[in-house]
């Protein structure tokens, strides 16, 4: 008799539904697995032969076929042990349940029957919904990032008898759905990091605020140990939180990922990722046979800091430049192509020489053409990319011991969500977001200037020989300052300070005495 | 004809494998000429130069065409000299360590026209950028030639801005004169052609060597008659010229700078053991044509009496040309030091700055500033003034400084780092 039961596959971070078929026939005693499956899920037949023999459903000695379909798609993972088990269950006449077609199965299972975590939980139970399926029954360390789509009933077992006797009998089980209060989830928590650490850094600190308001890439300059780490790790801080969407699709990677914790239902906090300057370009953009999110996924809806900016290799840099256009990355392998969301804010450092302390000519003992070496080693269209780049000051110890605190991360957090709202309002009905978005139709639409301003404009232009893309990367800048004073208007004093922030062309070797 | 005939046989004799300034000149004066040499035996040879010389000297030639190598020579418009020869440097003739062959294009410095060496910091400041620039194009104007040595920083900007005002400058390099090097000076290299000479000691195609820097640096204060330093730390190369140039006993004079500035200690130790300062381009052609032209007294003495003569006659024309430009450098005097030094007072008030503008103007320094710390010093003296309506938040002083870069007062540099214009 042939039994069919729903489970679910994984391709990015995207869920297919998987029909799990076995048939118990009468022959030469075996057991068979077909379609297409990888050795994890050939080695499902082991476990579960074995744990249903210790869970006391010993195999009779009859020839077992399993298929899962579809069976042209190649199937990676453990997640089918549990409705393997239950399609045998089912066709050997255990189960005979209707509640059994209702259900979505998925989870690993040990040798004694136990069911272990696997990956991609929550955006199965999503697919699940938009299916009209109702009812799903995951391992227990899965349930609680499950239990977060609205609408399922979500179960979670720690054992494959709990679910025999659940299936048999609901009514007298110790099972029921798994309830979890979304709004407990999304109760600010306190931070241990605050902005209000770091002294002194008014142009790092406003430079930061824009950046956070506006989503423009920041880039950080200055001597080692001056605190440019220290910023970027506040960034998160100062970002509004994240809504229901954001965190559902930052979660949906990291469930994907196997990252999420044991018992943890969504990530709430924005994801802040620094990776090292030696990593390599696969793991920056995800990879691997069965291709996996990599940093740049990880840090979605988050921030991405890249210390030491001058020290990536540049193929590992390049990367960046798709992901930073479209949002999102694709990576191709041989078993099929998948794409990853990677929206994230880039959050650069770098030293403006190798020494570090360029231009103070009393510390500097760099010499010219190592300095322009070193800075010629950052990629320019991941330069072009940076629309602020602010200096960071060596801080000064004494300074430092008298302990003057700076702003809050709340003040500014409450500054940014104003100026985030004044966003949304502006882009509704379109497919942008954040002015740092804007392209030039919007800008023009947008950044609309009065004359006084006009004026200003022609004359920096003039003073500061802005090239045409600097020219709009001031403009989406000076754009978010005013969002950030909340007028609607952007004013002479917003083009001012914007035009402060932009990457002044390198010097030139030869200057004239300005008296000439 | 003859001349270049003896060109030709200098230039074979001084590229013998082996052959050194030192060994050539003394083989010189035991046998008059390259021509002598060439045609002597090797009996004759052994007996004024050791065995491995003289065999280096006939073996090269039968290797080497004596026209027809000068000739290709002149093709690469490379010119040759040697000691002793008409065309030869005079000022270079009384060093003790006398090169004794000179490659050069482009023309040699001229005898009788007054030269200053200006060196300094490859990695200058800014100050040091301006003053260069400033001494470089003020001393071209009035004619002075400008020797240096092509290097990045102070070198290369006194010599552009030399070439700028039409003035004359000569590089001496520490390798071949058909190798740039600096490669990014380029530039500069083409200008000096036509406007100057780039001069060396080695021969076309050496490669830039860093033991071959430290000797053609007695060349660029040898054809100097005053060396001036911009800029150097206290350990520098810049002085190495500077010991050569007080061997060769000539005046040093330097920039001062501010006692804390690393690029500044170098100028100013020399300072303190009794180097001139500096105050402006005028104290120099004060130096060079008021006071007697530095003699050359101490290594003069030991150099052949023959030049004697030469050295009179070239004082004769040197004080014509004192009195003719005498008249020149007192009206200089008056337009003097300090309207330099009112010029960016002057332009502040000419852009009409307001109460605050002009005292974020005093926040900003000649030397790049970050932002970080011009804001700082700003608000401090915003803090203690009365109804000036500002708050004293980075806003506020970003804003200002634009205004200020737009009036032309200052100027934004790299990332947050202003500085007066």
């Amino acid at each position: 008799m042939v039994s069919k039961v729903l489970s679910g596959g994984l391709r990015g971070i995207y869920c297919y539904p998987v029909q799990v078929e076995v048939d118990i026939s009468n022959g030469l005693p075996g057991f068979e697995m077909v379609g297409f499956l990888g050795s994890e899920v050939r080695e499902a037949k082991e476990r579960v032969k074995v744990s249903l023999k210790n869970a006391g459903y010993p195999l009779p000695a009859v020839k077992i076929t399993v298929n899962i379909s579809p069976a042209d798609i190649r199937k990676e993972g453990t997640a089918y042990d549990l409705p393997i088990a239950i399609g045998i269950l089912k066709s050997l006449g255990c189960l005979k349940e209707p509640l059994v077609d209702e259900f979505f199965f998925v989870g690993e299972m040990g040798l004694g029957g136990e069911l272990r975590s696997v990956p991609g939980v929550l955006p199965m139970v999503l697919e699940m919904k938009k299916r009209g399926i109702r009812k799903c029954m995951v391992p227990k360390d899965n349930v609680a990032e499950g239990a977060v789509v609205e609408g399922m009933e979500v179960y979670g077992a720690e054992h494959i008898l709990e679910v025999v006797d659940f299936l048999k009998n609901p009514d007298n089980s110790s099972l029921s759905p798994e309830k979890i209060d979304m709004d407990d989830l999304f109760v600010p928590r306190k931070r241990q990091d605050d902005f209000r650490e770091v002294q002194g850094q008014e142009m790092v600190r406003r430079a930061a605020e824009i950046s956070a308001a506006g989503f423009h890439h920041l880039l950080m300059v200055g001597p080692p140990g001056s605190g440019k780490t220290m910023i970027a790790r506040r960034m998160p801080t100062i970002m509004p939180p994240m809504n229901r969407k954001e965190s559902l699709e930052v979660s949906a990677i990291y469930s994907v990922a196997g990252l999420l914790k044991k018992g943890q239902s969504l990530i709430t906090e924005r994801p802040f990722l620094a990776p090292h300057h030696t990593i390599t370009p696969s793991a920056l953009a995800g990879g691997g046979s069965v291709p996996r999110p990599g940093v740049i996924s990880r840090a979605h809806r988050g921030v991405m800091f890249l210390d030491e900016l001058t020290e990536f290799k540049r193929d590992t840099i390049e990367i960046l430049r798709q992901p930073l256009e479209d949002k999102k990355v694709q990576i191709a392998r041989q078993n099929g192509t998948v794409t990853y969301p990677a929206d994230f804010l880039v959050v650069a450092a770098m030293n403006p020489c190798p020494c570090g302390y360029y231009p103070d000519p009393n510390l500097c003992s760099c010499t010219a053409p190592q300095i322009a070496r070193y800075q010629g080693r950052i990629s320019g269209p991941i330069l072009d990319r940076m629309d602020l780049v602010a200096t960071v000051k060596k801080m000064n110890v004494a300074k430092l011991e008298k302990g003057e605190l700076g702003e809050s991360s709340q003040d500014m957090a409450d500054r940014i969500l104003k100026a985030r709202e004044i966003q949304e309002k502006r882009f509704q009905g379109t497919d942008l977001s954040f002015n740092s978005e804007m392209r030039i139709p919007q800008i023009r639409q947008f950044c609309e200037l009065d004359s006084e301003g006009k004026k200003l404009l022609e004359k920096i232009c003039k003073t500061a020989d802005l090239s045409a893309r600097a020219y709009y990367k001031m403009l989406k800048v000076a754009r978010t300052i005013a969002d950030l004073d909340q007028s609607e208007k952007i004013l002479p004093r917003h083009l001012a300070e914007a035009v402060c922030y932009r990457k002044a062309p390198g010097r030139k070797e030869m200057g004239f005495y300005a008296g000439e | 004809m003859q001349e270049n005939e003896e060109k030709a046989y200098a230039y074979w004799f001084y590229n013998v494998p082996g052959m050194n300034g030192k060994k050539g000149r003394e083989l010189y004066a035991r046998m008059g000429n390259a021509e002598e040499i060439y045609m002597a035996s090797m009996k004759q040879l052994s007996a004024y130069a050791d065995k491995k010389t003289a065999e280096n000297i006939m073996h090269t030639k039968d290797t080497w065409d004596i026209l027809a190598e000068y000739e290709s020579l002149k093709k690469q418009k490379i010119h040759f000299t040697g000691y002793g020869m008409k065309d030869y440097p005079e000022r270079l003739s009384y060093l003790a360590d006398a090169p004794a062959v000179l490659y050069y294009k482009g023309k040699l410095p001229e005898n009788n026209c007054p030269a200053v060496a200006i060196i300094g910091a490859r990695m200058c400041s800014e100050y040091g950028r301006q003053v260069a620039a400033w001494f470089g194009s003020k001393l071209g104007e009035k004619g002075i030639q400008i020797i240096s040595g092509m290097a990045m920083g102070i070198d290369g900007i006194s010599q552009e801005a030399a070439l700028h005002v039409d003035g004359k400058s000569f590089a001496v390099l520490g390798c071949g004169v058909d190798i740039c090097y600096p490669k990014s000076n380029m530039g500069l290299y083409e200008r000096l052609l036509d406007q100057g000479g780039i001069i060396s000691e080695y021969h076309p195609g050496t490669m830039p060597k860093p033991q071959l820097f430290p000797p053609r640096n007695r060349i660029i204060s040898g054809l100097a008659d005053l060396v001036l330093v911009i800029e150097a730390k206290e350990k520098s190369g810049t002085f190495i010229t500077v010991d050569m140039a007080l061997e060769q006993g000539k005046e040093v004079y330097v920039i001062p700078g501010r006692i804390t500035d690393a690029l500044s200690r170098g100028c100013l130790r020399l300072m303190k053991q009794g180097a001139g300062a500096a105050l402006s381009p005028e104290d120099i052609l004060e130096v060079l044509y008021y006071e007697e032209i530095p003699k050359r007294s101490t290594t003069s003495a030991r150099n052949e009496t023959s030049s004697r003569n030469e050295t009179s006659s070239r004082n004769e024309t040197s004080s014509r040309n004192e009195t003719s430009l005498r008249n020149e450098t007192s009206i200089m005097e008056r337009a003097s030091v300090k309207e330099e030094m009112d010029k960016s007072r002057e332009r502040m008030k000419k852009a009409g700055l307001s109460r605050t503008e002009e005292v974020l103007y005093d926040a900003l320094d000649i030397c790049p500033r970050s932002l970080e710390d011009i804001h700082h010093d700003f608000k401090e003296q915003v803090k203690n003034m009365e109804k000036c309506g500002l708050e004293g938040n980075i806003r506020e002083t970003m804003e200002l400084l634009t205004g200020l870069c737009i009036k032309g007062v200052a100027e934004q540099l790299e990332i947050g780092m202003f500085r007066k214009k």
